[in-house]
């Protein structure tokens, strides 16, 4: 396989005048050739496994009678995408994630926007030492921190649960069905709050000092500081931990499936990824597993641009 | 910072998109192609004298067999890949048949087998002779292997059952004889919670295993093969009878809900938490290595009843060796899974390391089967897992896709012990959703009350 030469630099071949134009985006030969690289990897490690996973969502393994015999894998049409569209599972992790993202989200940004904020008041002792230990939790694999959190929720082990056993406020079980949503929530706000501090704190430190000066002579506190200079000025990094936010709950893997091993609330359809990975991996479905996988990158798809057209709107007017 | 953010927007050139599509569809093509042809590569036939190294994937270790087996046939190796019990496993081989590279042996439980049969994974074992050695198992045991098409695995071993007990718990607490009924223990299990609020007298696991086992022994069927098609009975009385009861148990509060055979469940015996349970056979292993701190106060009595007086098991686990269709060396892991099944040390081993029952009928003579245990208090166990083999309902039959009944009807189990639905609910929840993934399959499948 070989790049085809652009039209435009074939058209000139012959001619060789000096004053030739050539569009600026056209790909000449030495150009086309120093982006082979990068188009071959991009071309199999990027979009192959996406128009694999596509194509396996249209197909489906069907055997007939008692079902013993080798199945054969055919075209399905939309078979899988109605078969998971149709079923409630799907619609409640969904759902889940929704209610999740909803309660999830806002704290996390709101908590790396506080620490961003007070960390970037030059008068608060240890902030470098205080940076570290709010960005401690991501340098932590999200499955160990997991494992390590899912022994401070476990009912028999959790320090938690015996205090609040010990002060008279019962029995608090971490992993009951209406609560262990908010325990993952919790995972995930402790992984995640000093990432994005991070990230909010890198933006500020690129904003010029002169209108902190400016602002500070004409007497504004730490707090106007803040709201009304600092806040303003960071709404697209905040855009953007918000989507990689959003991004990152809708692909909730990691926290539920650690859960699922001390806790009969969380099911392998708890979330869409879970679903998808029990699918392929317990149901030997690849393909249903493929058109769960679609169906959530088209749904991720949609709720980043949705954000980002609200977002750009706002801007705008 | 910001002005990268923005600058996705102001201008992006629409270059050569078409030519780019263009390239990657080729290398996806490319790429296609390779993945297509990576299986493949026919068996040769092969005798026993070619030298063959085979790889088995198996969680009991069964090092010692092994080892045996390579003295008296020096011209086979066997590599044992110690693997997680159960499904994890599932996951691995299904995907190792498709990608072609499946070991050439492994260790396929009697329930998830025909899911295995039906992704024409397995090597039918009637053409390396296997139907010759048909008469040295039990026929119960080769009917779960072996259909009309073909021998898909050896059968390697049962599991009958027994009420396994913490006798100086219950004697603790006033039962002084194992409930011989269902009923018996659901009264036992109330009283027993009473007088010690902290401890459960039994479990009830949100577990498809369990509630099979339970509907095995009720003489419900799960699923029963009629001619070309599959009756599902999860909703048959025998399911509600057993539904119903265990929702006893857990409305009354008076039973431990954790998935057995996990660390909770273990934790639960050491600690005296959980004073009995209903299991196979082979938990005796388990309950030595995992709850080595009750040795000696466990006895085994004949499990409860459905109906007094009358003894019919179930069971619950069962193994069997199948060899993967693609093995190079089909005669030499033919040789390997017929000797380990039939050999009359190999079988005493196996026994040993915790396989479960033996299959054979050369198997019941094994001495193992006549000892006592000292993990048991001196108890020879084996008079009740004997007489439990010799109770079970034969006829019972394991449906096509079981490993995906086990996904989904865990979920809906799990559900209903944490209280958001009934017991009977979670089993017409799955009677429903069984069917739906049957027809999807394109297998044929009917609801057996209708």
């Amino acid at each position: 396989m070989t790049v085809a030469p652009a039209p435009a630099a074939a058209g000139g071949a012959g001619t060789q005048s000096p004053r030739r134009r050539r569009r600026p985006g056209s790909l000449t030969w030495p150009a086309a050739s120093l982006a082979l690289p990068f188009a071959i990897l991009f071309a199999l490690f990027f979009l192959a496994p996406i128009v694999y996973a596509v194509i396996q969502s249209f197909l489906a393994s069907r055997s007939g009678g008692l079902g013993l015999g080798p199945p054969t894998i055919g075209f399905a049409g939309l078979d899988n995408y109605v078969q998971v569209v149709t079923d409630p599972d799907f619609g409640a992790g969904v759902a889940r994630i929704g209610l999740f993202a909803i309660v999830n989200i806002p704290i996390t940004i709101g908590l790396a926007l506080f620490f961003a904020l007070v960390m970037d008041v030059s008068s608060i002792p240890f902030r470098g030492l205080f940076r570290v230990l709010y960005f401690l939790p991501y340098a932590i694999p999200g499955v160990v921190g997991g494992i390590l959190w899912a022994f401070l929720f476990s009912p028999s082990l959790s320090p938690y649960v015996q205090l609040l056993h010990a002060i008279g406020a019962g029995t608090v079980d971490f992993l009951s069905p209406h609560v262990v949503l908010f325990a993952i929530a919790n995972i995930v706000i402790w992984n995640f709050a000093g990432y994005n501090m991070l990230i909010l704190t890198a933006s500020l430190n690129a904003l010029p000092p002169e209108q902190f000066e400016a602002a500070r002579i004409d007497g504004c506190g730490r707090l106007r500081e803040a709201l009304l200079i600092k806040i303003p000025q960071l709404a697209p990094a905040i855009v953007m931990t918000v989507l990689f936010a959003i991004i990152g709950t809708l692909q909730l893997f990691n926290e539920p499936l650690i859960l699922s091993l001390i806790s009969k609330s969380v099911t392998t359809t708890y979330t869409p990824n879970l679903m998808a990975y029990a699918e392929a991996f317990s149901n030997n479905n690849a393909y249903l597993a493929s058109a769960i996988s679609v169906l959530l990158a088209v749904i991720t798809a949609i709720c980043s641009a949705v954000f980002l057209g609200l977002t750009r709107r706002r801007s705008a007017s | 910072m910001r002005s990268s953010h923005h600058a996705g927007r102001t201008q992006r050139p629409v270059r050569s998109r078409k030519r780019l599509l263009a390239i990657a569809s080729t290398v996806v093509a490319l790429g296609l192609a390779l993945v297509g042809c990576s299986s493949g590569g026919s068996p040769s036939g092969g005798a026993t004298d070619e030298k063959a190294t085979i790889t088995l994937w198996d969680w009991v270790d069964s090092s010692k067999a092994i080892a045996l087996f390579e003295k008296s046939h020096p011209n086979i190796t066997v590599k044992l890949d110690l693997v997680t019990a159960g499904a994890p496993t599932y996951a691995k081989m299904f995907a190792a048949i498709k990608a072609g590279n499946a070991p050439d042996v492994g260790l396929v439980e009697l329930n998830t087998l025909p899911q295995f049969i039906g992704t024409g994974g397995l090597l039918d074992l009637s053409k390396y002779g296997a139907n010759d050695i048909k008469s040295d198992f039990l026929p119960w045991a080769w009917n779960q292997v072996s259909n009309a098409g073909g021998v898909y695995a050896l059968p390697l071993s049962a599991s009958p059952i027994g009420y396994h007990f913490n006798d100086d718990l219950l004697r603790q607490y006033g039962i002084t004889t194992p409930p011989a009924t269902y009923d018996e223990l659901l009264q036992d299990a109330i009283a027993y919670h009473e007088k010690n609020p902290n401890g459960y007298l039994v479990d009830v696991p949100p577990t498809a295993n369990y509630m099979a086992l339970l509907t095995w022994q009720a003489g419900g069927r799960l699923f029963h093969a009629d001619g070309n098609k599959w009756e599902v009975g999860f909703t048959s009385p025998q399911s509600k009878q057993v539904a119903d009861y265990l929702q006893q148990l857990v409305d009354a509060k008076a039973v431990f809900t954790e998935a057995a055979y996990e660390t909770p469940w273990y934790q639960a015996l050491n600690s005296g938490q959980l004073a009995s349970f209903v299991g196979p056979q082979w938990a005796d292993a388990l309950l030595a290595s995992q709850v080595a701190s009750q040795s000696g106060k466990f006895r085994v009595a004949t499990a409860p009843q459905w109906t007094t007086g009358k003894q019919v098991d179930g069971q619950e686990g069962g193994g069997s060796l199948a060899v993967f269709k693609d093995t190079k060396h089909p005669q030499a892991a033919y040789e390997f899974v017929k000797w380990m099944l039939t050999d009359p040390q190999a079988q005493s081993l196996n026994y040993q390391s915790g396989y479960g029952w033996p299959t054979t009928k050369s198997g019941a003579k094994i001495p193992d089967l006549d000892q006592s245990v000292p993990y048991f208090g001196g108890q020879n166990p084996q008079q009740i897992y004997q007489a439990s083999n010799d109770a079970t309902d034969q006829s019972w039959q394991w449906g096509p896709n079981y490993s995906t009944v086990t996904t989904d009807f865990n979920d809906l189990l799990a559900k209903a012990l944490s209280g958001q639905t009934t017991i009977w609910q979670a089993f017409q929840q799955e009677q429903t959703k069984e069917l739906g993934r049957l027809k999807a399959a394109g297998i044929d499948a009917v609801s057996a009350n209708e």
